[in-house]
């Protein structure tokens, strides 16, 4: 009798154990789908909105708290997309994301790479003229900001 | 009633596709050919083609149509949002911008290794030795429909049809499944426009979807959606590798010895794809193919399933977690040998396992990084109830001695708790930034494991005894 009373005990207990995970998975289904509206859908429409009327640069730099968004368009507007272009300084932060948008220009750092050289793998080195300056064009980084110069 | 078939089919025939092409797209990237367009049509036709044997429970009489028409637009209007966030513009997040599409954006040109993107190690290219099982399907989708990042909408909508099939399967309602299903897909991180989420660009959402697949085949003992996921886990991103042979751990442990199996082909498979993959994509054929590491790899994967046949035959089952303590220590102890025998000492996995001891001399950070698991998975509300959930299911496991779920999940989730640690622990990047950039996303990656488990232990108290074995016998 004790066992079997004990079992039972178990049982119930188990049972409302039971009872309350389900209240709360309703809870976690209806808390998910109250969010649907506005962090999902409106949020969303926010963010796809404001990468277009600001453009895919502005957008990333901006919201990453990065600056240096006008030498990615200064590039895009001056330089062939089978272009090579050359950088000068770390390749982690700002630097992370003019490859990412100027695909399918490749990027090399300045010591793989001599600014004198044409090519590199195949490819013409991207040229311009900035200030009146001639020669291989090269992106100086550092870790929040991008800027342009001749070499 | 066909519905349950035809979601079936669809989630199982795309799994199987996307295994198909992950897997044979990387051998033809190895090789360094270029991945023909007509791979994708072949892996979808037989995908779609290829037989299933499943039963379903019979569909109730009082079944609230109404409701299961709720739970139904509820995802349709989730999923539109992340097409539409997925298909709108390229990755609006750092890592899936610089990193994923980039490398997606290559494949889609010219889908072969063999252009200087990736055979150039002076070029920029950000997680050079990251798995490309994404960035392939991403490309293929591209040449094939010209919307490549459907891939990452439709990896939700699989892992949100398994959590249903696994319900389904085990004799529950349609109208608990669908809540099941609804209550994982709308985990918050999971479906917010942000750093991680479906429509990102990140692979964590993929990586979480293979796991929720494999974790929902754990349950159901279905091998196909087992093998594949494991596979796919392996392919998408280097931490597949750690989370798989957590799988295998868990399995062996459990004695889960289908689990057990599926897992060790997926992983077998997986494991020398990623091995070879990752070295030719850092060294391009400059470096002789580590061979050692996968013979190894093999080994301990084949001493596994071995093992475990002789520990069951004997009814020695209580020394499996003995055996397997030492076993963790031997690898541990063996990390930086493998790491060597790699070939690729500075590879995204090998950073962390050359010194795998440095997690001693930092204990001192562990409390916090406890302190943090716990912060971002209760109080910011990224994952909504999750966490307390799986607190009330371990409660509730324990209380009816494991018989509500299977062992092997809840190992496999808890598994997951040291490695995390270990991850933050061994890493020289700052502490405090790097819990706040990189530990929501790795808890999203057990989302899917842990929404399984809870389901599984709370849908196994609401079946009618008689009628669950049954149908689970029939499967």
């Amino acid at each position: 009798m004790t066992a079997n009373t004990s079992l039972d005990a178990g049982q119930v207990s188990l049972t409302r154990l039971a009872r309350w995970i389900g209240v709360l998975v309703l809870l976690h289904a209806v808390w998910g789908a109250a969010r649907i509206p506005g962090k999902v859908v409106m949020r969303r429409v926010d963010d796809v909105r404001e990468y277009r009327r600001a453009g895919a640069a502005s957008f990333l730099f901006d919201k990453n708290r990065l600056r240096g968004a006008e030498v990615v368009a200064w590039l895009s507007e001056h330089t062939q997309e089978n272009a090579v272009v050359l950088f000068d300084g770390p390749r982690l932060g700002a630097m992370e994301f003019p490859p990412a948008l100027l695909a399918p220009r490749l990027f090399v750092a300045t010591r793989h790479c001599d600014p004198s050289n044409e090519t590199f793998v195949g490819r013409p080195v991207a040229r311009g003229e900035i200030n009146g300056r001639r020669g291989a064009v090269v992106v100086v980084s550092d870790r929040s900001s991008l800027r342009l110069e001749v070499r | 009633m066909i519905l349950a078939p035809l979601i079936d089919r669809l989630t199982s025939g795309l799994l199987l596709a996307f295994t198909i092409i992950a897997a044979i797209g990387t051998a033809i990237l190895l090789f360094g050919q270029v991945v023909p367009d007509w791979l994708f049509w072949v892996a979808l036709a037989i995908g779609m083609a290829s037989p299933r044997c499943v039963q379903f429970g019979p569909l109730p009489e009082n079944v609230g149509r109404w409701r299961i028409l709720a739970i139904a637009l509820i995802m349709l209007i989730v999923l539109a949002a992340l097409v539409y966030g997925a298909l709108a513009t390229p990755s609006r997040h750092w890592d899936g911008a610089i990193a994923w599409d980039l490398k997606a954006r290559f494949l889609s040109e010219n889908p072969t290794l063999d252009q200087a993107f990736f055979q150039n190690r002076n070029v920029i290219h950000h997680s050079r030795d990251y798995p490309l099982a994404q960035p392939l399907l991403l490309a293929l989708m591209e040449r094939s429909f010209g919307v490549g990042r459907l891939v990452m909408p439709l990896g939700w909508l699989m892992a949100a049809g398994a959590v249903l099939l696994m319900s389904l399967r085990r004799g529950v309602s349609w109208l608990v499944a669908g809540l099941g299903m609804v209550a994982f897909a709308c985990t918050p991180l999971l479906i917010s426009p942000t750093s991680g989420g479906v429509d990102s660009g990140y692979a964590d959402a993929a990586l979480a979807a293979w796991l929720t697949i494999a974790a929902a085949g754990c349950v159901v003992k279905d091998m196909r959606w087992v093998v594949c996921s494991v596979i796919l886990i392996l392919l998408t991103k280097p931490e597949g590798a750690v989370y798989a042979s957590l799988l295998l751990g868990a399995a062996w442990l459990g004695g889960c010895r289908s689990v057990l199996r599926g897992a060790a082909l997926g992983s077998s498979i997986g494991m020398v794809l990623l091995l070879l993959l990752q070295h030719e994509l850092q060294f391009a054929d400059r470096a002789p193919p580590p061979m050692s590491a996968v013979f190894v790899s093999i080994a301990v994967i084949g001493l596994m399933v071995f093992t475990d046949l002789v520990l069951a035959r004997r009814g020695l089952d209580r020394w499996r977690l003995r055996l397997a303590v030492g076993l963790a220590v031997v690898v541990i102890c063996a990390m930086p040998s493998l790491v060597h025998a790699s070939g690729n000492p500075s590879g995204s996995l090998a950073r962390y396992m050359q010194d795998p001891w440095l997690v001693l001399q930092r204990l001192e950070s562990l409390p916090l990084i406890l302190l943090r698991i716990l912060d971002f998975s209760m109080l910011h509300g990224w994952f909504g109830l999750t966490m307390p959930l799986v607190a009330l299911a371990v409660w509730c496991n324990r209380r009816s001695c494991g018989a509500s779920a299977p062992p092997a999940i809840g190992v496999w989730l808890a598994l997951c708790v040291p490695c995390w640690c270990a991850a933050f622990l061994i890493s020289d990047l700052e502490l405090a930034q790097h819990l706040r950039s990189r530990l929501p996303r790795l808890l999203l990656h057990a989302v899917g494991i842990a929404w399984v488990y809870i389901l599984s232990t709370w849908q196994a108290r609401l079946r009618p005894p008689g009628e669950s074995s049954k149908i689970l016998a029939a499967a």
